[in-house]
């Protein structure tokens, strides 16, 4: 059950972004007031957040167009700008009529009474026309200014003048050229010029926020993630009825779509939680220790890089790595989300063939497109586990020619891992500890510096002979290695395709990760009976009748 | 990217965005890279405020602050009274001279302004720098007179005080970093 969802700060918005909006509420004008109002910020601010700029940019385009312009064409540049916004308060509605009405001292005036040709009382207010040149005028009236320009008009009141100084104060920060390009672009120009900076605004603003807000589309679809499991919570269950009542919307057909955001949104939420217990934390509030469970041990590891697996050297084949990827993903959710993950393996796969048989035209009864069943899925995983410790057996003869000391590691963790040799690895540790000693004191007895990888091969192959003739458990180890790379004739695991040290570290280490995840679902699916034929029943019927609405409605 | 991990917008959190809480005033503003056009503009026009000092060292960290502070700098020096005139670094306003004593000095002239630096000492360890103004007003009697430099990218601020007939002047220490601007003569110099 999701808690204090209400009190989420800001995510999805880039810590850049989030300093700027702060940074506008944080500014100051030389006598230490804020410039801006909170009001204008947060307008500012959803007007960027809910990408619902295009309005503004045409209102702000006209508004520079009448600051260039109030004076007058000759005496205008970019200066007009930068001292209208920054110097001659012009952020204030008081400073924004000020700098119009003064304006008229140098311009060219015509009063006129307007009150008759509107028939309005509020306008019956004495307007100043600033001719700015043929067919441009600028009105100026106590509340508003109105730009026209041929038959095109605009007015803007100048109360607006906070939330376009804001808009401004944020722009440069973004376009630093920005006075510049408005003044090349504006001055002495018409509409299609005022039209076209506002276009150009909108793509400078598009491109920034694309780098600093995630796409509308992810938004509108964790706001629906969100209010799904506000009441409920994220689990297997809900993850699968998300699904089901969804699956029309866009981007939720995909069963894998829907699991990894739900994931993220749970990973999201998780955040939060340890923000606010960090916080409680430093409040010196006390903060009940979790119980124990199956995650507590894998919360560091936060994703196994498998990428060099299919490959350098080559451990899966194309399956394998497809049955591995998610938990490689999202190991500590994998484990979590058990149930979804064999969900994930049978019917997300079978959902991909299903929509490549729609595009195709080629589609079949759709209990076909299910190969397996949720044990064979188990079984699979259990063959994935016996395939990386067949590659880690293999790794330790390579290893020895390329790095001992790596070499040892290795065989310490399997020795570890492996339930035959699980009992002496303590005896292993001993062994090698011992044999780093030794040959450290015999170097230093012989007062040579030279720890060359030879010499030290030399010794551990020397050493590891005498083991095998005492140890008959070390003996079968390392039988069990040698045979395993005798069998192993893919890439990385024979003489012609010999790699550098550092890949063999690298693919031990994540086939030891996924070693431990693996037997953790495993286990974990054993325990609560997850692969039951009831279970893959109940869901194959599930499954099959949403496959069925989505794909063959028509047909119906 | 800097996102938060796993990031989404719901309207709660649209709603706690919109309407942030005011920040405790970042006493550690020193330490932060961003800098709003408005403080940038203060730090040119009021120089004399504790923050333009603080506001300065954070423009010379970034390209864009540096660029924006140019802006704001040549935009001021057109905006107010003529004894601010910006200068350019020009080679014919440029006078190198060497006295009897092998005191050497540098004079750069601006329009309206000009401004000497002499060699304080025979181990070239300190200099003057020696302002006159055309014209001044009675502020700057009273403040003393800000100058901007320009040297390698960065920018610089010399705070001079008021001696007599439009005379301003300050030494300058070795260890201070603009004392080889006074001698280079690509620093451009921006009278506030």
């Amino acid at each position: 059950m999701l808690t204090n969802q209400e009190s989420y700060s800001v995510l999805g918005v880039s810590e850049q972004l989030k300093q700027e909006f702060m940074l506008l509420q944080e500014t100051q004008l030389l006598d230490g007031q804020n410039k801006f109002s909170g009001k204008s910020v947060s307008a500012l601010a959803s007007h960027l957040v809910c990408r619902n700029y295009s309005n503004l940019c045409y209102e702000f385009s006209h508004y520079c167009w009448m600051i260039l312009h109030a004076n007058g064409v000759e005496k205008s540049n970019q200066n007009n700008l930068l001292s209208f916004f920054w110097v001659n308060n012009g952020h204030h509605k008081a400073g924004c009529a000020a700098f119009f009405q003064k304006s008229l001292s140098h311009a060219q005036l015509q009063h006129h009474h307007l009150s008759k040709q509107q028939g309005n009382e509020k306008e019956s207010t004495l307007a100043t026309t600033i001719r700015v040149a043929n067919n441009k005028t600028l009105l100026v009236f106590n509340e508003k200014v109105v730009l026209e320009i041929n038959e095109h008009q605009f007015a803007i009141h100048f109360s607006r003048a906070n939330i376009l100084a804001c808009l401004m104060e944020w722009l440069i920060l973004v376009v630093p050229s920005l006075l510049e390009t408005m003044t090349n672009n504006l001055l002495g120009q018409g509409t299609s010029a005022v039209k076209e900076l506002a276009t150009w605004l909108q793509k400078q603003i598009y491109a920034y926020l694309g780098q600093h807000l995630q796409p509308a589309k992810l938004q509108k679809r964790y706001r629906l993630l969100n209010n799904f499991y506000q009441s409920r919570g994220v689990d297997c269950q809900s993850i699968l009825s998300f699904w089901q009542q969804h699956k029309f919307f866009e981007g939720c057909a995909k069963y894998s779509n829907v699991l990894s955001d739900s994931i993220a949104f749970d990973c999201a939420n998780k955040l939060e939680h340890e923000y606010a217990n960090a916080t409680n934390l430093l409040q010196g509030d006390d903060i009940q220790a979790d119980s124990q469970s199956i995650f507590d041990e894998m919360v560091t590891i936060e994703s196994i890089d498998i990428r060099g697996l299919a490959n350098e050297p080559k451990v899966y084949n194309k399956k394998q790595l497809e049955l591995v990827s998610f938990m490689a993903q999202h190991p500590i959710n994998a484990i979590k989300y058990s149930q979804s993950y064999l969900r994930l393996a049978i019917f997300a796969n079978a959902q991909s063939r299903i929509i490549q048989g729609v595009r195709d035209s080629k589609l079949d009864i759709l209990t076909n497109y299910i190969e397996n069943d949720y044990n064979g899925c188990v079984q699979g995983l259990s063959n994935v586990v016996e395939v990386n410790n067949q590659a880690l057996m293999a790794m330790y003869p390579i290893l020895t020619n390329l790095s001992c000391k790596h070499a040892c590691v290795l065989l310490i963790k399997l020795c570890q891992h492996t339930a035959c040799y699980k009992d002496y690895s303590a005896k292993l540790v001993e062994l090698f500890n011992q044999f780093y000693s030794d040959f450290e004191a015999k170097l230093a007895v012989q007062e040579k510096s030279d720890v060359s990888e030879c010499n030290l091969r030399k010794a551990y192959l020397e050493a590891c002979t005498n083991w095998q003739a005492s140890f008959s458990w070390f003996n079968d180890l390392i039988k069990q290695t040698e045979d395993s790379l005798k069998m192993n004739n893919r890439k990385g695991f024979t003489k012609q395709t010999l790699l550098q040290s550092g890949n063999y570290v690298q693919a031990a280490e994540s086939l030891l990760k996924l070693n431990q995840i693996i037997n953790k679902i495993l286990l974990l699916t054993k325990k609560q009976n997850m692969a039951s034929d009831e279970n893959f029943d109940a869901d194959r019927s599930i499954f099959l009748t949403e496959f069925s609405e989505l794909y063959i409605q028509d047909e119906k | 990217m800097n996102y938060s991990k796993s990031a989404f917008i719901s309207i709660s959190q649209l709603n706690a965005l919109v309407n942030l809480p005011m920040p405790a005033k970042s006493a550690d503003k020193s330490q932060s890279n961003i800098l709003s056009m408005q403080d940038i503009v203060n730090t040119v026009i009021a120089p004399h405020l504790p923050a333009s000092n603080r506001h300065l060292k954070i423009i010379n960290r970034s390209i864009l602050l540096r660029k924006l502070f140019k802006t704001a700098l040549d935009a001021n020096a057109s905006f107010y009274s003529p004894a601010q005139i910006a200068a350019s670094s020009e080679l014919k306003h440029n006078q190198k001279q060497t006295d009897q004593n092998f005191n050497s000095s540098v004079v750069r002239i601006g329009p309206g302004f000009e401004i000497k630096f002499i060699q304080a000492n025979a181990t070239n360890t300190e200099l003057y720098a020696i302002l006159k103004l055309d014209e001044y007003n009675a502020k700057q009697e009273e403040l003393g007179v800000f100058m901007h430099c320009q040297w390698q990218e960065k920018f610089y601020m010399l705070h001079l005080q008021y001696t007599s007939n439009g005379k301003f002047q300050t030494l300058i220490d070795q260890n201070f970093a603009m004392f080889e601007a006074c001698f280079d003569n690509s620093t451009h110099w921006f009278v506030n």
